[in-house]
């Protein structure tokens, strides 16, 4: 029993990295998705591996919690509210996601009006009882809700209990006791933070996705162990940490962004082995890329996650943006004669033309079937073979109506479709700060190492790394996972008679907390625990997170923090306003409890460097060239090598442009950068 | 505005060489340019002080060319964007001929290109290494104060600017080599009433424009400032064709709109407002005629030429349903509108008071463009967005109890009015049609931190929807006074108690406004439309938001939609049955619909309407 397995079910492919702690070794395929019955891929993935009965841990990416908001299929759930605001999950805070697009329909919320209610209640901003709770009209309302068959759920979220939870708590103890078959999610537990609205789509939806979560999640624990899978099962969190089965069905809306964070736990490993300290990480597969970035060698994380527009989840939540631009997006032309790609995409099925399964439309991926980037015979290490004359033909329609030739056209598809991504990076980085030239582009998923020498090339980055196993990277991840707890809670306090011992309570009760929901899971060993606040001059609103120590709260070190958080925004916005009060809006507080770490091998350096195993004429933007093409596996540490060239490997094909210089580190990383 | 040639109705040629012809290059380009204007947008909203700008988003962050046209925009509010920042650099050009890096402009004057006098704009002349002019960039921020002579931004009732009160700014230099101009630093600050919270949200606009101008640097010296200047002729002639064949969908006709604002002070029988409507599918041009209406009047609603341009264009962008136009300079080409000076919907006469020009009378130019569009063209168009401003978005003023400090802020609690469009419902916060929705409205936890009010109850109301196939939003209903040891005041200007916004295509009117004061025994008296109502503890205002209208008959709106809406609590059985034709028994978990019923309904009141 020395195999860790890291399963990540997607929506086209399920991926497997299994790792043996007993030999080194790590192994990765990959199987189709079963998007009816996810379950079935995980078993069949499973069934034909040799190393089944030495499984000692499983670690899944599920997409079971987003699926179930996104199709709407989770419960349906009773609101309940303050009295006069029952309407607040409806009335929302506005904003449109297309200006003049006046017949955009906003994603609905996650109830029904028919099923929200009001509580005769009432606590105001200094969290005092203003008109308290009769715990009377709770049991009268258990009663109606009990009375609606349909309801399954109840989301409580009343006005300021993230400073007075009494309430909240005692709603929560009397519909336990009335309805004891139904969820019952409060907002002072899923998500002790100000602003109404935002608390109560983030609770609605973990009472939303609880019965739906939690039977799916005993049906897989029961299907597991049918199938003499006895191993302990985990499932990924969205802070990228790991969570066991029960805590997963008692707070789901923890596993809203699961899968992508496994890309994300891996570069910051990939992070560390390469001494890289930011990275900007690229994610592309057949129909989205996901970009996020890992700084100072650390996962980014934000607070004001959308699951849809206008559908805010504010637990951390690892910070991934997502663009429609993949291999399968399409080409298209607009009214004003220009060339588009995407957001639409042929997916899996029909997918790009050269797939050969009826699609018709040219995409990104027959884009560079043309310009000689992917060849028909080794697509995805030979298992399957691309119609390149059917790639023409899409190809060619599209440059009948701009009146270009074809290749002119394949390289114009691409290259809008790397400046889709490159507006994606931008908004990670530039957008926020951040410049490019001090980071590393991570490219990964099927399409990434064919894209990342043009996006560092156009974003002024000066490297690329392709890591290994590109196309199972989000599993390759799952198997570096730790167990992860975030807790933040909104405070109101000022620079100005700043309550110091307040806060360090506050700050304890936290860590407390933390600390007793990874030992409720059974985590008790090599624990972390790191704390930040979130901070702001008075009167913004949006705040500045500030890493803090152990001791930043102590009486004498207090200023430090001040300044400390003048300088931040001086550094972030350009300015700072020395001596103006600064509000402390948020403390959080995150435990880690660092599981087994597999080892990282690295490749044999006494093999002879790496030869081309052929050549393609590979069209650039400055005409085609003779590109030289080699076999990842071949490659060895040190190993150096000019553009242009292409290397190969199964789930993927990394281009290296005229002008740069590939690198093979010790690990088996390749590097691409321009020439010194 | 009217600068297409008049003779070549063709699109603009593409003459650039290879992959060029597809825009490869054009979309690189405007893809930067959209990150610039974005990026300025988040430094003032992650920076601003005053909730205005911090929780309500009420700025906007432009891009221009050295010429003064409109280049690109990222969420900003169309009637501050569209016309405007054009004339407002124009001014910057005319007042200093000689630009240099680290200038900085303050500018407010409706006289002179700005929307109202609130909006205070920053505006950066982007000058090379070289010393040449390059762009402009420009941000326009809604201030909390702005000096006027009451503790409000908008002056419904103000005879004339100095009535008004507000200070006036000019392209006033306000930076040089990017130090303050500290002499109208103490200006503002001796007459702003929250004078911290103006030089905070004057150092977030300023961080906001000066990203924009290191930004645009940067581009020139990548790309080289000659291709820039290319790309964005490129650009502008994309954008035209994009707006040529949105509006070749459309049939030609001409029509003749009226509207009117509600009495208010200065305008005791009301402000009616009458508009021509063109559209030229043959030559790929729309023109709006707003020459045939009343003179300046001594009120605080008068449009300035900004808002005057732009209300009328935010009606076609909106009625031509097709989103994917972008809206500068280039796809302007299509679109002539007619003004006149001295006009209270053109150009205004100082010293004629703009105090309200963004919102108010505007409205009544946009909202008839979009029904005026849906009766030239079945299926294009809007219904009417509903009027504002209810107390409900008023603003509110005292001393915090809490802090001793004086506090001003307008707050977003409780307004709808989105329209019904040819497919779909109205969007429910819209706010107004010249805001498009994206305004926020406020968090009721972060309102009663901040302010020292108690909002007692936010709902919205039944029955209160403009009927139609596709119905406008209904009514918020919001209830909020001040805390105890606080007198609060709250200012607002409520369009739309007497007129409602009218629906297009057969859709019906949706619902007025109304503004109330609940006394302390609990009784209503109704205030008037335009109104400062003091409350001591234990008063409460009461707001009424208007509604959006109704697009398409009323009967034809699905049956089972109709059952939601009854089900959703929005519209009561009886409405369900009067308005709509549909018949809904009540049955143990719910309604159901009666088809039969429905049938024979829907089939008299098709007999009633026929001629």
């Amino acid at each position: 029993m020395s195999i860790l397995l890291g399963v990540d079910i997607g929506g086209t492919f399920t991926d497997f990295v299994a790792h043996d702690a007993r030999t080194g070794e790590t192994e990765v395929w990959k199987v189709p998705s079963v998007p009816a019955d996810p379950i079935r891929a995980i078993l069949d993935g499973v069934d034909g591996y040799p190393g089944k009965d030495a499984i000692a841990h499983l670690r899944i990416g599920t997409t079971v919690a987003t699926n179930a908001v996104l199709e709407r299929q989770g419960a349906v759930v009773a609101y309940v509210a303050t009295k006069g605001f029952r309407d607040v999950p409806f009335i929302q805070r506005g904003n449109r996601k297309f200006h003049y697009d006046m017949s955009w329909v906003k994603p609905k919320p996650l109830a029904k009006r028919r099923h929200c209610f009001e509580l005769d209640e009432r606590i105001d901003a200094k969290g005092r009882i203003i008109k308290a709770l009769d715990e009377a009209e709770v049991r009268a309302l258990a009663a109606t809700i009990r009375a609606i068959p349909e309801i399954e759920a109840v989301a409580v979220c009343l006005l300021f209990s993230y400073l007075e939870p009494a309430h909240e708590l005692v709603v929560k103890a009397i519909l336990e006791a009335e309805l004891p078959e139904h969820a019952i999610s409060i907002s002072f537990q899923v998500l002790p933070k100000w602003k109404e609205y935002e608390r109560a789509s983030t609770t609605l939806a973990d009472a939303y996705l609880k019965p739906v979560v939690g039977r799916r999640l005993q049906s897989m624990r029961a299907r597991l162990d049918a199938a003499g899978i006895a191993a302990p099962a985990v499932l990924i969190r969205s802070n990228g940490g790991e969570m066991t089965l029960d805590a997963a069905a008692a707070t789901p809306v923890q596993l809203l962004v699961s899968g992508p964070t496994g890309g994300v736990i891996a570069s910051r490993h990939v992070a560390e082995l390469t001494c890289t300290d930011n990275l900007v990480t690229l994610d592309m597969g057949g129909t989205s890329t996901d970009v996020s970035t890992v700084l100072k060698r650390a996962e980014t994380f934000t607070t004001s996650f959308e699951i849809e527009w206008g559908v805010p989840i504010q637990i951390p939540i690892i910070d991934i943006r997502t663009i429609g631009a993949g291999g399968g997006s399409i080409a298209w032309i607009d009214k004003g004669g220009m060339l588009r790609v995407g957001p639409m995409s042929a997916g899996a099925d029909p997918g790009p033309a050269a797939y050969g399964k009826g699609g018709s439309d040219a995409t990104v991926t027959d884009a560079n079937v043309v310009l000689g980037r992917i060849d028909p015979e080794s697509f995805l290490g030979g298992k399957m073979h691309l119609d390149a004359a059917a790639a023409e033909d899409a190809v060619a329609a599209v440059a009948r109506k701009l009146g270009l030739s074809l290749e002119e056209t394949a390289l114009s598809i691409v290259r809008i479709a790397d400046n889709n991504m490159v507006g994606a990076l931008r908004s990670v980085l530039i957008e926020r700060g951040l410049d490019p030239r001090d980071f590393t582009l991570l490219a990964f998923g099927g399409a990434g190492p064919l894209h990342a020498a043009a996006l560092i090339r156009e974003m002024g980055i000066p490297r690329a790394i392709i890591p290994n196993h590109p196309g199972q990277f989000s599993a390759y991840g799952f198997i570096l996972t730790d167990a992860r707890v975030d807790r933040q809670r909104t405070i109101q306090m000022t620079s100005h008679a700043f309550p110091a011992e307040r806060a360090r309570a506050m700050l304890r009760e936290l860590e407390a907390q933390t600390l007793k929901e990874l030992h409720d899971q059974d985590y008790r060993e090599r624990i972390t625990v790191s704390r930040a606040l979130e901070m702001r001059y008075l009167g913004q609103n949006y705040e500045l997170e500030l890493p803090i120590g152990e001791d930043a709260l102590d009486d004498a070190r207090i200023p430090k923090l001040w300044q400390a958080f003048h300088a931040a925004h001086e550094a972030r916005f350009g300015f700072a306003i020395p001596g103006e009060p600064i509000e402390i809006v948020n403390l959080s507080v995150t435990a880690i409890s660092r599981t087994e770490r597999p080892a990282d091998r690295e490749l044999e350096a006494a093999m002879p460097p790496g030869k081309p195993i052929g050549e393609r004429a590979v069209r650039y933007t400055d005409g085609r060239r003779a590109t030289p093409v080699y076999a990842r596996t071949a490659l060895t540490p040190g190993q150096t090598i000019q553009g242009p060239l292409l290397i190969e490997e199964a789930a993927s094909v990394t281009v290296v442009e005229p002008g740069q210089t590939l690198t093979v580190d010790r690990y088996g990383h390749l590097l691409v950068g321009a020439y010194r | 505005m009217n600068d297409a040639t008049g003779t070549d109705h063709g699109a603009p040629a593409m003459d650039y060489a290879g992959w060029e012809r597809a825009g490869v290059r054009m979309a690189l380009i405007s893809n930067r340019i959209e990150s610039i204007a974005r990026k300025m947008q988040n430094t003032l909203f992650r920076t601003a002080r005053s909730g205005v700008l911090n929780t309500a988003h009420d700025f906007s962050c432009v891009i221009l060319t050295a010429d003064c046209r409109l280049l690109g925009s990222a969420e900003s509010l169309p009637i501050h964007t569209l016309i405007g920042p054009d004339l407002m650099c124009a001014a910057v050009r005319r007042h200093h001929p000689v630009l240099r890096a680290g200038d900085c402009f303050l500018h407010n004057s409706p006289y002179e290109g700005n929307s109202h006098a609130a909006d205070h704009c920053l505006i950066v002349p982007v000058v090379d290494d070289g010393g040449t002019l390059r762009f402009f960039v420009l941000a326009k921020a809604h201030q909390a104060d702005c000096g006027n002579s009451r503790p409000t931004t908008y002056m419904g009732h103000a005879v004339d600017v100095y009535e008004e009160g507000a200070l006036i700014f000019s392209a006033a230099r306000i930076q040089s080599n990017y130090e303050d101009n500290q002499d109208l630093v103490r200006m503002c600050q001796a007459r702003i009433r929250v004078p911290e919270q103006w030089w905070g949200d004057y150092l977030a606009t300023l961080g906001a424009v000066r990203i924009g101008e290191r930004e645009l640097l940067e581009l020139g010296r990548d790309l080289g400032w000659d291709t820039l200047e290319q790309y964005t002729e490129a650009w502008f002639d994309y954008c035209e064709r994009k707006m040529m064949a949105a509006i070749r969908r459309l049939p030609s006709g001409k029509a003749t709109v009226h509207s009117a604002h509600d009495p208010f002070p200065g305008v005791p029988d009301g402000l009616p407002v009458k508009l021509e409507v063109e559209i030229d599918s043959e030559h790929a041009m729309i023109r709006v005629d707003l020459r045939d209406n009343v003179d300046c009047q001594p009120c605080g609603l008068n449009l300035s030429e900004g808002c005057s341009r732009t209300a009328a264009m935010v009606g076609i962008y909106n009625g031509i349903i097709d989103h994917s136009v972008p809206p500068n300079a280039g796809s302007f080409r299509r679109i002539d509108i007619q003004l006149r000076e001295n006009c209270a919907v053109g150009i205004p006469r100082h010293p004629y008071s703009c105090s309200v020009a963004t919102t108010n009378l505007a409205d009544r130019v946009a909202n008839p463009v979009q029904r005026a569009m849906a009766a030239i063209a079945p299926g294009f168009g809007m219904a009417e967005t509903g009027p504002i401003q209810p107390p409900g978005m008023g603003v509110i003023s005292g001393r915090d109890p809490r802090t001793g400090e004086p506090f001003v802020n307008q707050i977003f609690l409780g307004i709808t009015g989105g329209a019904g469009t040819p497919e779909t419902d109205g969007f429910l916060s819209i706010i107004h049609v010249g805001n498009a929705g994206l305004c926020r409205i406020d968090s009721i936890e972060v309102d009663e931190l901040h302010h020292p009010i108690f909002v007692r109850e936010r709902k919205l109301l039944a029955d209160s929807e403009g009927p139609g196939r596709s119905i406008g939003a209904p009514s918020a209903y919001v209830e909020f006074g001040p805390i105890e040891g606080c007198t609060m005041q709250v200012l607002y200007t409520a369009d739309g108690t007497v007129t409602p916004a009218l629906g297009a295509a057969g859709g019906l009117a949706g619902c007025v406004a109304q503004a109330k004061k609940r006394e302390r025994d609990g009784s209503l008296t109704t205030l008037p439309a335009c109104y400062g109502v003091t409350l001591e503890p234990g008063e409460y205002v009461v707001s009424h938001s208007a509604g959006g209208g109704g697009y398409g008959p009323p009967t034809a709106r699905a049956a089972e939609r109709v059952l939601n809406d009854v089900m959703e609590g929005a519209v009561t059985p009886e409405r369900a049955r009067e308005i709509y034709g549909v018949v809904v028994a009540a049955t143990t978990t719910g309604f159901a619909l009666d088809e039969a019923a429905t049938a024979a309904r829907r089939a008299a009141m098709s007999g009633e309407t026929r001629p």
